[in-house]
């Protein structure tokens, strides 16, 4: 099995739910080194799925256990926050789909962020965060209706 | 994907802003990840490994086809001549009997000529240090092919009597005796030659039982009367005879008794 | 771990093959030198539990080798070796890890790994008749390794090799000795010199050098060959006292 080609994705999620590049190529490689652990591996056709959960729940208890920094203190209340991007520094067309962003919350934006960034099939997700596939369809056509409106309308 | 949504896929990776990893290779080369890989994978108690009944199965494939295919012809062509209306049309019992016993030598030919491909290629050298090792593979052959083909000779057995109103014992004698006697008599010749050419000799001696069958089917009432009486104590004796030969041929493949000449 | 042969013996009619040999290997790289007919291949066949010594043993960590056990730590590479008619290099490789007891999924994957290992990717759906005779030997080391042996046992496995193929080789070689045990046999000095840990030089059966390349006084080579020329010595002094007789 060739476990490498997940790396990538499983860095960029991790990424995105931490915020540090350092932390999330720990969380990467300590999600590789679990999936491997696992004893119910073997007979999986894809592990991606798999791979993401681990990597979700590493995330989630990082989370928590450092959220005493100063700039974390809003995760030790809610270390499932999935971040919205910075605003800080976007040009002015990325700033309206970053606001956009900021008015979802925290499922919908890993949703998208998922299905989009990473190309995750819609099945996937619904393994992942425990969401029937229909539900995912559904928040994934509402968040976009919601993105489109925010966003120039040639653009979509 | 498409185009709206790799333009959405642009945006959200540019505002995002994500770095790329820098520690992917390195990670991937680090012990701890090749151990932990190795035990996962490859490690005899992570990964069991096959059990012998699986391995017959994937010996079952590297049996070749022709071999079902002769088996189960001659199984169709006997129910074919058998049947009421070609019976009917006159054929001698005994010479149908007689022409189905010399065809028989030819079916022990391909059990044997599966079972001793090891040597016959040059295999079994690679085959002797595995786990598996060459024993298990020509017994799985042998079991494997040969067992189809006695399966088919005593199914016959019954049938035949019933069609053609011989006795039991005639008819296993027809049957069997000529199986055995050629497979002990390949088996004998593939001990002494573990080329390639060993199983024209083979093929030889299994035409040669061949022919016999053909002169003694037609030979006259006395000496059918003898073979009739002799027939299942000869089967006994070329199982017993058959059965050796096959020891002998098992151990001679376990412990190779090579030719000390030049590969010393 | 270490592999453990005590005083092994091997006669045939007439010639004793392998006299008494003993040996402690560790993990490294040890070559085996010595001369058609001199033993290595007895000796090695031994090792692999595929020919039964007349007296003595062979262990590996304690596993004797008539022991399935040992069998699943062992890859062995024998001096020639055939292959059944039809068979592509990757048919061959699936077929050898089916021995081995891997299942089918490791097989296939182990089996890639290795042939691009051996530089023979893209070449595996063709049949073996039509390798060269260096692409056949890669795909025999490429089998030896599939278990990921312990005790990896070579018999003239350079040979057929170009150049290039034997850097390679050697490369590989050296990778595996780190962690685990390779006896690589071979008549060709220069082979053993670059990459074996240990030298072990059999004559006539018997062991008659064991130690680093480095302990050999000056040029292996030039060692290697002085064995020999005792052996010319021998002959002729035979000879010479065969004329002394007859002239008397």
């Amino acid at each position: 099995m060739d476990l490498e080609q997940y790396y990538d994705d499983i860095y960029r999620y991790c990424y995105l739910r931490l915020n540090d590049r350092h932390a999330a190529e720990d969380m990467a490689q300590e999600t590789f080194l679990r999936f491997l652990e696992a004893s119910e591996y073997r007979d999986m056709g894809k592990p991606l799925a798999f791979l993401y959960t681990i990597a979700r729940n590493l995330c989630i208890d990082y989370m928590r256990r450092y959220s005493n920094r100063p700039d974390r203190v809003s995760y030790a209340e809610d270390p499932e926050i999935f971040p919205a991007p910075s605003c800080e520094g976007a040009l002015t067309d990325s700033l309206a789909l970053a606001q956009a962003l900021r008015q979802l919350d925290d499922a919908d934006r890993e949703i998208v962020c998922l299905r989009y960034i990473n190309e995750v099939p819609v099945s996937d997700i619904g393994k992942i965060m425990n969401l029937s596939r229909f539900a995912v369809r559904r928040r994934l056509n509402r968040s976009l209706k919601l993105l489109s409106g925010y966003i120039k309308k040639e653009d979509f | 994907m498409k185009k709206n949504d790799l333009h959405l896929q642009e945006e959200l990776l540019r505002i995002y802003r994500i770095p790329p990893s820098r520690e992917k290779t390195a990670f991937f080369r680090s012990r701890r990840w090749r151990s932990a890989y190795e035990k996962a994978f490859l490690s005899p108690e992570a990964a069991p490994g096959i059990s012998f009944p699986e391995f017959l199965r994937i010996q079952a494939g590297y049996i070749r086809l022709r071999n079902w295919f002769f088996s189960l012809g001659l199984f169709l062509a006997v129910l074919l001549f058998s049947a009421e209306n070609i019976r009917a049309a006159g054929i001698d019992s005994r010479q149908f009997l007689g022409a189905l016993s010399a065809c028989i030598p030819y079916l022990a030919l391909t059990t044997i000529a599966e079972g001793s491909r090891s040597a016959r290629f040059g295999m079994d050298e690679l085959e002797m240090h595995t786990r598996f090792s060459i024993h298990s593979v020509i017994c799985a052959r042998l079991f494997l092919a040969g067992a189809l083909n006695l399966i088919v000779l005593t199914a016959l057995i019954p049938f035949l009597c019933t069609a053609w109103g011989t006795g039991p014992a005639v008819t296993s004698g027809i049957l069997l005796a000529p199986y055995l006697l050629t497979c002990t008599l390949d088996l004998m010749i593939l001990r002494r030659s573990r080329n390639r050419n060993s199983i024209t000799l083979c093929a030889a001696a299994g035409t040669g039982v061949s022919a016999g069958c053909l002169v003694l089917s037609a030979a006259g009432p006395a000496v059918y009367g003898v073979l009739s009486h002799a027939a299942l104590p000869a089967v006994f004796l070329l199982g017993a005879a058959a059965a050796l030969e096959l020891r002998k041929y098992l151990r001679q493949s376990e412990e190779s008794i090579w030719n000390y000449t030049s590969t010393v | 771990m270490e592999l453990y042969i005590d005083r092994l013996t091997k006669q045939y009619k007439n010639k004793i093959a392998v006299d008494r040999v003993s040996l402690r290997l560790g993990s490294g790289v040890h070559g085996l030198l010595g001369a058609n007919g001199a033993g290595k291949t007895t000796l090695m066949r031994m090792i692999c539990g595929i020919l039964r010594p007349d007296s003595g043993t062979v262990s590996f960590d304690g596993m004797d080798v008539s022991q399935e056990d040992y069998r699943a730590i062992l890859g062995y590479l024998p001096q020639d070796f055939g292959y059944y008619p039809d068979f592509t290099g990757m048919d061959f490789l699936m077929y050898m890890a089916s021995l081995k007891g891997l299942r089918k999924k490791d097989a296939r994957y182990r089996s890639r790994e290795l042939l691009s290992l051996v530089g023979l990717e893209g070449r595996e759906k063709n049949r073996i008749k039509t390798y060269s005779g260096g692409m056949k030997q890669r795909l025999g080391i490429a089998q030896a390794l599939l278990n990921r042996p312990k005790l990896l046992v070579l018999d003239e496995p350079t040979a057929g090799l170009d150049p290039k193929e034997r850097v390679r080789f050697r490369d590989l070689i050296d990778r595996i000795g780190r962690e685990n045990v390779v006896l690589l046999s071979t008549h060709i000095v220069s082979d053993v010199e670059q990459i074996a840990d240990r030298i072990l030089m059999i004559r006539d059966g018997r062991l008659i050098f064991d130690g680093s390349a480095d302990e050999v006084r000056g040029n292996l080579e030039e060692f290697y060959l002085e064995q020999f020329d005792e052996r010319r010595d021998d002959i002729e002094e035979k000879r010479n006292g065969e004329d002394e007789m007859h002239h008397v």
